[in-house]
């Protein structure tokens, strides 16, 4: 796939991580993987059409899932993946993703997004698209972001 | 399924035409027509719709004062005020009485369906019921498709509200929904189910993990395809452009498949391959 679909969503996570409360924004490695994205634990599937079409797996351990919701609650204690972390790791990736879409118009690109799926589970793996996908290794406040991008 | 009883008032013949006209086909059914105050008053005794469209301006009275009295026969009464006018006033005024939907003349069909709705949907929790009425068009194309792609018959049942989570049984495709509505369809099944599914589909030869889940990536873009057709099919009028986001697809076990925002029904096919299930969800609150 095309790897100029990797700034719009590099671009979109680094405009939105601040507005949450993370200070730091870091951009770690693009590699390709194949086929399957293996879960690191928690993993949010969130499907985009139009001129793009594919689907995003925002893959994070479920440590990072409970860091990550809590610095979006403003710090407060977050020690189960309950269903207030799931709904603001659910509105995270829909921020980043919408974002992202946006982004995508300065490419001549309409994009559309679906809701966000998250899963939860031990050890299973997404398979995105049809051939190839960039994973994107982001690191907010220390906490490691990965994105898998699989566009047709 | 049951359609909900809804009275129009308004005192022009042409704006009680226009919402009947924008119920047709819809989950919702006109009960009566009342021209006036009094009339609507009267009607709304008689018939106890689930919900009233009220007009502002009533030969007899000012239609707040009408939704004052409604109020005092049944506090629980779900209001739509449909009005040439919707100003702040106004919708303060109505929300002291407890008027739920303001909406301004000309509306859309979509846009009086869907606020319709939403103040049924405030009552309780749920698919509300254009949700329900699509829902039909997807479980059409699961059972067609089940038959047509694979040649089985199929026993069919139905969980309704499901909630926000789905667990999957090993082979979970999703396809996203995007468009004026979102929402998703998954389609799942336990791994030794989607091996011999596959092989029906594929005329019986033996299917591979690949195989495997190529064909029933296929069976559920296909399925949520037909669903989405239908309802951009009957809703061409108002745009509704719904799309699909391409199949992903999730292999493990006990996986809970989540969206806090999403409300979900569930339909089983007892096979003779075994069961297969759809998940059908749709964003709260659009």
């Amino acid at each position: 796939m095309d790897a100029r679909y990797v700034n719009p969503f590099i671009d979109a996570i680094t405009h939105i991580m601040p507005q949450l409360g993370f200070q730091n924004v870091v951009r770690g490695g693009v590699k390709t993987g194949d086929q399957f994205v293996e879960s690191k634990g928690v993993t949010i599937l969130v499907g985009l059409t139009d001129d793009a079409r594919g689907n995003v797996a925002y893959n994070m351990t479920e440590e990072a899932a409970m860091k990550i919701a809590s610095i979006m609650m403003m710090g407060m204690p977050v020690t189960q993946m309950d269903e207030m972390a799931q709904s603001a790791i659910s509105e995270l990736t829909n921020m980043v993703t919408g974002n992202a879409a946006t982004n995508f118009e300065s490419l001549d690109m309409k994009v559309d997004i679906s809701p966000p799926s998250l899963v939860v589970g031990q050890k299973f793996r997404a398979k995105l698209s049809n051939g190839k996908f960039l994973i994107i290794e982001m690191v907010v406040d220390g906490i490691v972001l990965e994105l898998n991008v699989g566009i047709d | 399924m049951e359609k909900k009883k809804v009275l129009i008032v308004d005192d022009s013949p042409f704006s009680q035409r226009i919402i009947k006209d924008a119920l047709k086909g819809s989950a919702f059914e006109v009960c009566a027509a009342a021209d006036t105050g009094t009339l609507a008053i009267e009607e709304f005794r008689k018939q106890r719709p689930d919900l009233v469209t009220m007009d502002m301006t009533l030969p007899d009275m000012d239609g707040l004062d009408c939704c004052n009295e409604l109020k005092k026969i049944d506090p629980d009464v779900n209001i739509v005020v449909l009005s040439a006018m919707r100003d702040q006033k106004l919708i303060a005024r109505g929300t002291m009485i407890g008027v739920k939907e303001f909406l301004q003349k000309p509306v859309k069909r979509e846009e009086l369906l869907s606020a319709m709705e939403k103040v049924l949907h405030q009552e309780g929790e749920g698919l509300c019921l254009v949700d329900r009425e699509w829902l039909g068009y997807f479980d059409a194309a699961f059972r067609k498709n089940i038959k047509d792609m694979a040649g089985l018959e199929s026993t069919i049942s139905v969980q309704t509200d499901v909630g926000t989570k789905f667990i999957s049984h090993g082979l979970a495709i999703i396809v996203g929904l995007t468009g004026t509505t979102q929402g998703r369809v998954i389609v799942d099944m336990a791994t030794d189910v989607a091996e011999r599914f596959a092989s029906k589909m594929l005329g019986g030869d033996a299917a591979s993990e690949d195989d495997q889940m190529n064909s029933v990536a296929e069976f559920a873009n296909i399925i949520a395809g037909h669903g989405v057709s239908r309802i951009n099919n009957i809703n061409s009028q108002n745009d509704m452009d719904m799309r699909l986001t391409p199949p992903s697809i999730l292999l493990g076990e006990n996986l809970s498949i989540i969206n806090p925002k999403l409300s979900s029904c569930t339909i089983t096919a007892e096979t003779s391959v075994g069961l297969i299930h759809m998940n059908v969800g749709f964003v709260r609150g659009r």
